[in-house]
Order: C-alpha cells, then sequence, then structure tokens
C-alpha cells in the first residue's frame, strides 16, 4: 500500500464514521423525549433531606403593606402575592414537595446533594417556607444583561427561561438566595420529571426560581378573558400550589390590592414581616405573626 | 331518538361512510401541536376580543386549504403593538413577555 492509497483509506473511514455519527444522533432525537425519569419517592426522599438540612436563622423585621407597584405600566389594580402565617405554620414541609411537582423542579446529583445544593424554589430557613419574595424593585432584574429576569405589571418577578444566557449575576445579587441554576442538564440525567404538562421543563445553564406559579395565573386570565372580554382580570380563584398543599392553610396567595382578596383581608389584622435582607426592597411575598 | 345510527337514504355514499366508521380507531387523526411549549396561546382570547380567523389563518380556510400558516413573535408582536390591522381598530394588547410565555 502506497501512501496516497493509505491516506485514501484513512478519510474513507473517517467519513463513513461521520455519517454513522449523523445517523446516531438522529436515533437520539426521537428517543430525546424517554430519557429515563426519576421515581416519586425519590423527590419526596429529596425534599425530606434538603429539610434536614435547613439553615436555622430567619431574621424578620417589620413591612407595611404592599402597595402598587413603582415600575412604568405596572397594573393599578393587581399585585400579586402571598403571606406565610409563622402562627399557624409548622414546617412540615408540604409545600416544597407540591411546589416541585407543580413546576417540575429536578433533582440534584448525589454530590450537590450532600453538599445542600438543590433545586427546590421553595425551601425551609427557621422552621418556614422562604421563595421568592417577588420586590417590587428587584435586585435581580437589574443585572440581567439580557431581559430574562423582568417584572410583569401584576407584580410578579417573572423569569424567561428562553432568553437567560446564563451569566448568574441574578443569582448573585438575590440577597436570599431565592434563584437556582441548573448546573446540570437534569433531563439527559434522568434527574428530571414532567409531572405537570403546563410547565416546561429548563435546560442547562438556566435559572430558575419561584414564578408564583405564573402559568395558573395566566391560565385563569385566559380563561377569564376569554368569558368575559370587557371586565378587569383580579386573578380571583387563583392559589399557588404550595398554598393549596398547606394543611394548615398557612400560605395565603392572593392581590394584594384587590380589598376582595384573601390575602387583602388578613393584612388588615395581621403584622407584616419580610426577611431583613428584602425588607427595604418592596417585597410583595411577606410573613404575618401576630395581631394587632 | 336514533336517526343518526340509521342509514338516512339508499346512497352507496351513505353504506361506504358508515361501514368506515365502524371500522375507524376512536381517534383516527393524529394532532401535532406546533406550539413550542413556553408560548402561551389561547385561542378564545382572540375570538372573543373580536379577532377574525382570517386576520390570522388567511382566506384558504373558506376554500378547504387548511394549515400552511406561518407564525412567529414578530406576528404576535405587531398586532399586540396595534400596528396591524389599524382599519380594524383593534385594541393593543398585553406585550410583556410573561403574558404569552412561562
Amino acid at each position: 500500500m502506497d501512501r496516497r492509497e493509505f491516506i485514501k483509506s484513512c478519510s474513507l473511514v473517517a467519513v463513513m464514521g461521520l455519517l454513522f455519527g449523523c445517523r446516531k444522533s438522529e436515533l437520539l432525537g426521537d428517543i430525546a423525549s424517554q430519557f429515563s425519569v426519576p421515581e416519586l419517592k425519590r423527590f419526596e426522599d429529596e425534599v425530606k433531606l434538603a429539610m434536614s438540612r435547613a439553615k436555622k436563622s430567619l431574621d424578620l423585621v417589620r413591612v407595611s403593606a404592599p402597595g402598587p407597584l413603582k415600575i412604568p405600566g405596572a397594573s393599578p389594580v393587581n399585585r400579586f402575592g402571598m403571606a406565610i402565617d409563622l402562627d399557624l405554620c409548622d414546617g412540615c414541609g408540604k409545600c416544597i414537595l407540591a411546589c416541585n411537582l407543580e413546576n417540575n423542579v429536578p433533582l440534584v446529583p448525589a454530590e450537590d446533594a450532600t453538599r445542600g445544593r438543590f433545586m427546590h424554589w421553595v425551601e425551609m430557613r427557621g422552621n418556614a417556607p422562604l421563595m421568592c419574595a417577588h420586590c417590587g424593585d428587584a435586585p435581580c432584574e437589574k443585572v440581567c444583561p439580557t431581559g430574562a429576569a423582568n417584572h410583569t405589571p401584576d407584580g410578579i418577578s417573572a423569569m424567561m427561561y428562553k432568553r437567560c444566557t446564563g451569566s448568574r449575576f441574578c443569582g448573585a445579587n438575590c440577597p436570599v438566595h431565592a434563584r437556582k441554576f441548573n448546573f446540570n442538564d437534569a433531563q439527559s440525567l434522568g434527574l428530571a420529571r414532567q409531572f405537570n404538562k403546563e410547565v416546561p421543563l429548563r435546560d442547562k445553564g438556566v435559572m430558575e426560581k419561584c414564578s408564583l406559579c405564573l402559568h395558573r395565573l395566566q391560565n385563569d386570565r385566559l380563561a377569564f378573558k376569554t368569558r368575559n372580554p370587557l371586565s378587569e382580570w383580579r386573578g380571583r380563584g387563583v392559589k399557588t400550589a404550595c398554598a393549596e398543599a398547606c394543611p394548615k392553610n398557612a400560605i395565603v396567595f392572593g392581590n394584594w390590592l384587590d380589598p376582595e382578596s384573601p390575602l387583602a383581608r388578613l393584612a388588615k389584622t395581621r403584622i407584616l414581616y419580610a426577611p431583613r435582607e428584602v425588607a427595604a426592597l418592596d417585597p410583595s411575598v411577606v410573613f404575618v405573626r401576630g395581631r394587632r | 331518538m336514533d336517526c343518526h345510527r340509521l342509514p338516512l337514504t339508499e346512497k352507496p355514499g351513505i353504506e361506504t361512510l358508515d361501514s368506515v366508521l365502524t371500522s375507524a380507531p376512536d381517534h383516527p387523526w393524529s394532532h401535532k401541536r406546533f406550539l413550542p411549549e413556553h408560548v402561551v396561546f389561547h385561542h378564545g382570547v382572540h375570538a372573543s376580543a373580536g379577532v377574525a380567523c382570517s386576520d390570522c389563518h388567511g382566506e384558504g380556510y373558506m376554500k378547504n386549504h387548511y394549515g400552511g400558516e406561518k407564525f412567529d413573535m414578530q406576528t404576535c408582536l405587531k398586532c399586540h403593538r396595534g400596528e396591524t390591522f389599524k382599519e380594524k381598530g383593534y385594541k393593543p394588547a398585553a406585550t410583556y413577555c410573561a403574558a404569552c410565555h412561562r
């Protein structure tokens, strides 16, 4: 075999290999939706592990009831938020599991779990659930280079996953570390499961956090506007997954600007608190304790 | 009353249709959703806001030509900003990200 023939056969083998590779990747595309999915038991166990590793301190300061947002284009009638009743909450952690199943929050690999790096949108802090406060003056949105973290007119600090390029500036700028970064490709590692078809799974390299069950609000808004195209939507009757799952009804979801909302009614008779870190940032998700 | 189960006429087409329907599977069609998972679109809202079918789907469906429409975010946004259909007087609609994305 001379030199020319040798090179020829080499390149032939390379081309064959390439072609075979292409065929394989096409095949992979077909079965991409059939990645192995984890058992429900693993999600339950992860929540238990996260609960056992929860930080004990939650430093609360008094805040006043959230008013209309101060951002341009804000809705004068809607500002969604939540209140967590610390007199009722016993820290059972059912809200964490409910949130994970509702929003398809992925598991983390064993190494991350031992370090306490969970993807949970709700976590236990001082025996009470802590999630994104949906600050009216959100520090995370100010540093987002792509506009993926932005505010809706009705007070939700929303996250557009497809716009996120994973700079993680928002996570660094969040004082309560409510944002979680997808370091792992959970779907191909078999750590993600789509329990709820309404919520898309997130890709690797994307920041995620509590969305105040945005999909539920969107669905309700669209259904309401279909039935009553002329009246104003106030988000009545919508509940987040955590509020629904709470056995003590300690989590109250509602509209701060709607006097009929259970949230606004609760705030009239109770004292509102927020974590010290976000208290000055006009949080929409607050804690209540004691009566006034 | 079981009118719809009886062959109403002697036309051979009716019998053919009946025999095909009895042997048909429950869902003889396969529906493919082309809308990405992270996009929300609700036909009802647009219909109740007074948007006509032909505004987005063209005139093709009136001649039994279905499919082939190409939609992208610009199509949606132009109308939501009130740039298209000015003569129809459609009101500008929501243009914030989370109105249509999740």
